[in-house]
């Protein structure tokens, strides 16, 4: 039977399906990448937070550094977020506090209270790149990154930590907006639990950091990143993060993340775990 | 067709959400290391409540495979915080131990500094706190026409404090500095200068505790503050001896004061005395936090610690601290990734000194805006501040009646945080005035902090720079508390 063409309306319309059919599971695929990454940022966390914890600053040769931090995060009314950080420990910076009101908007105010001078000064939430008090982590690392600031897109599933993960690849939308160029998460599609992130800054192919998770616990039904790392790649140098105590939803007051808080400690200390 | 569509099938690759073999290849297991975690501090605090769940589940990642969203497990008991418990706290708060070279100063060749203070805290009640804090300042300054070593004992904040809700009053002697711009804010109009080792230290260091009764009432966002001084107490000043000394024997000179014969004569030849009579007087602060901006406003009628040197028959020279009166506001904002701080204060009645030596009052008017940054982000910090100060006088007066200039300082971390580089500095726009100040600390042995120093000083008559121009000053020295 001599082969006959199909007409060219025919065709078209055939390429035309084909690309509607493709660029629908583009599409669904983007969305599957964005929810994933949504579900991870809306992780049940608890109305407030309170947490006791230390970091660790290790480097091959040299004693360990240690922080203990005491965190305090309460989800407010209208989509703001409080957080309060306290240094309880070295002396050098004991009581030094850092209040961020994180705002519906993307905005965050952020305050930092010096004991030596007595005063709180506000400061720029924009520091993104400076190592928080000498450690691997950056001060953007602080900040729960809404989902909507990155394009994501599924790289495919890898095992992390014994669990098939979905490897979620994140790319700001605005390239100032980040001092990464990339994020690269190993998410348990059953928790919503990242159990690593590379981190990529100049080299968009070689990660220059890497958080991993070491350990979780359940505590009043929500799960508590109890223990995890994140390690410059580069030097090797290496801040561990251990949550000693953590206590969801104990009604903290909105008093407790106001300035006049923040100078003074004894105001926060009863809330602590 | 075929083609058409593998072309489309790759050049849709490229478009997010679709995976392309991008994939990173899996993780060395290189970086599992063991379990190096140094154990807890003796006095890191536990959970009273450790019983949280009923069964708690504690996991190592590797095995949280099958865990769904946690639907809230039923419990019997709530953990709770810990709850008020009384606190005693005592330490040493400061410890500095400076060694230090004047290559060309006449009165010495090295001044060294020994500086340490300790404190008891005690909150037995969620109201009350309790402190008593004490100080010893010794100096030593060696090898040249003013040798000259002191020890002074004084006490550091010693205070009874009353919390309730909203309020707080604190009774006893307490360093209260007010104001925002770093080195010499406007507001700070009810803390005790410490001009023992002149402007070589922090502000923080530069101010000393005071009797003082503070009452702080907190509305919302915005803050009453109310303190009354009622025994005033000078600014602590070096021994006329000491290099840091306001008043200079060795070159006849006044801090401030255009240098001239007659002064010279006066201050080869005057005794020198203070005048601290009385109450230090009272100021109001209110200030107010939130968008759009940090604010606030001062109303002081107060004497100032620092002082002034009227020229009395004898002849002496005796420290003065008049009554005067300041309105001030200030602000605070960050734009742009920057913060923006600004003071503006007005002060009437500052003794200013005629050509005859004697003492005139005038206004003042001043000004600082300055401008806090992180240059990239990272980890330098910037904080830069002009300054302008205007007496309101027509009178011909021996101090600078203008002064414009700037000052702040410039920070930076490196060696993963093990090592900070620091300079700070100041100059003059309408006269000539130098300071700089750079230092290089080691303080990767927490909570010690190492370091080596200098102090330049320059510039012409009446500036301070100028005062201190042959006081340079290199130090190697220690801090640190615990």
């Amino acid at each position: 039977m001599p082969f006959s063409p199909l007409p060219l309306f025919v065709r078209f319309l055939l390429l035309a399906l084909l690309l509607a059919l493709l660029l629908g599971a583009v599409g669904a695929r983007a969305d599957e990448a964005a929810e994933l990454a949504q579900r991870a940022y809306d992780r049940p966390n608890g109305r407030d937070l309170t947490t006791l914890g230390r970091m660790v600053l290790t480097e091959k040769g040299r004693a360990p550094r240690i922080r203990e931090i005491v965190t305090y995060r309460l989800d407010k009314s209208g989509g703001e977020t409080a957080n309060l950080i306290r240094f309880i420990y070295p002396e050098d910076i004991a009581g030094t506090g850092l209040l961020s009101i994180d705002k519906a908007d993307g905005d965050t105010d952020q305050w930092l209270y010096l004991p030596a001078l007595d005063r709180v000064r506000r400061i720029s939430s924009d520091r993104k790149g400076g190592r928080f008090v000498g450690s691997d982590l950056y001060f953007e690392d602080l900040q729960e990154r809404k989902p909507t600031k990155d394009r994501h897109r599924l790289l495919g599933r890898q095992t992390e930590n014994g669990i098939l993960c979905e490897v979620l690849e994140s790319v700001p939308l605005d390239p100032k907006d980040s001092v990464y160029s990339k994020r690269i998460s190993w998410i348990d599609p059953a928790t919503a639990i990242a159990q690593r992130v590379d981190f990529f800054e100049k080299n968009p192919n070689t990660p220059s950091k890497r958080w991993l998770l070491r350990g979780k616990k359940r505590n009043q039904g929500y799960w508590t990143l109890t223990d995890s790392r994140m390690i410059d790649l580069e030097s090797g140098h290496e801040t561990r993060m251990v949550v000693d105590a953590a206590l969801y939803d104990q009604r903290l007051p909105a008093k407790l993340f106001t300035t006049q808080a923040l100078a003074d400690e004894s105001l926060e200390s009863e809330y602590r775990p | 067709m075929k083609k058409l569509l593998l072309t489309l099938s790759l050049s849709l690759a490229a478009l997010p959400g679709v995976a392309a073999d991008d994939l990173p290849p899996p993780r060395t297991v290189a970086q599992e290391a063991a379990d190096d975690l140094p154990p807890p501090r003796t006095t890191t605090r536990k959970p009273r409540a450790a019983q949280p769940d009923p069964a708690p589940v504690s996991a190592p990642a590797q095995a949280s495979t099958a865990d769904d969203l946690p639907p809230p497990v039923a419990r019997s008991r709530k953990p709770v915080a810990r709850g008020f418990q009384p606190v005693l706290k005592f330490g040493v708060d400061d410890l500095l131990l400076e060694a230090g070279a004047l290559p060309d100063a006449p009165e010495a060749d090295s001044y060294s500094t020994l500086r340490a203070s300790a404190y008891v805290l005690w909150q037995p009640s969620r109201n009350w706190e309790l402190r008593a804090g004490a100080r010893l300042d010794g100096m030593t300054q060696a090898g040249g026409s003013a040798d000259h070593d002191e020890m002074l004992a004084d006490y550091g904040d010693t205070y009874v404090r009353y919390r309730n809700g909203d309020t707080r009053l604190t009774v006893g002697a307490q360093t209260i500095i007010w104001g925002r711009a770093d080195e010499i804010p406007l507001a700070d109009r009810v803390s005790r200068a410490d001009l023992t080792r002149f402007s070589l230290d922090d502000l923080s260091d530069r101010r000393r505790a005071q009797l003082a009764a503070r009452w702080e009432q907190s509305f919302g966002d915005a803050k009453l503050d109310a303190v009354w001084l009622p025994l005033f107490h000078g600014a602590q000043l070096p021994d006329v001896a000491s290099v840091w000394s306001p008043i200079n024997r060795t070159t006849g000179q006044i801090i401030g004061i255009a240098p001239s014969p007659a002064v010279a004569a006066l201050v080869g030849a005057a005794s020198i005395a203070e005048d601290e009579h009385g109450s230090g007087g009272g100021a109001l602060r209110l200030t107010k936090t939130g968008a759009p901006f940090d604010f606030g406003v001062t109303l002081a009628r107060t004497r100032q610690s620092l002082p002034y040197y009227r020229v009395d028959a004898g002849p002496s020279l005796t420290a003065i601290h008049p009554y005067n009166s300041f309105v001030g506001a200030d602000l605070e904002l960050v734009r742009g990734g920057l913060t923006w701080r600004m003071e503006l204060g007005y002060t009437d009645d500052v003794p200013v000194t005629l050509a005859s030596t004697a003492m005139d009052t005038t206004h003042s008017l001043d000004w600082i805006g300055a401008l806090e940054f992180f240059p990239g982000g990272g980890d330098t910090r910037v904080n830069l501040q002009l300054v302008a100060h205007a007496l309101q006088t027509d009178r011909g007066i021996l101090e600078l009646k203008e002064y414009y200039g700037a000052n702040g300082e410039i920070e930076t971390t490196f060696g993963l945080g093990r090592w900070k580089a620091a300079l700070r500095f100041a100059t003059g726009f309408n006269v000539h005035d130098v300071y700089l100040g750079p230092k290089l600390s080691y303080v990767g042995w927490e909570p010690h902090e190492f370091y080596v120093a200098a102090h330049y000083f320059d510039g012409e008559a009446r500036t301070l720079g100028g005062f201190h121009q042959d006081h340079t000053l290199i130090t190697l020295g220690l801090r640190t508390k615990f």
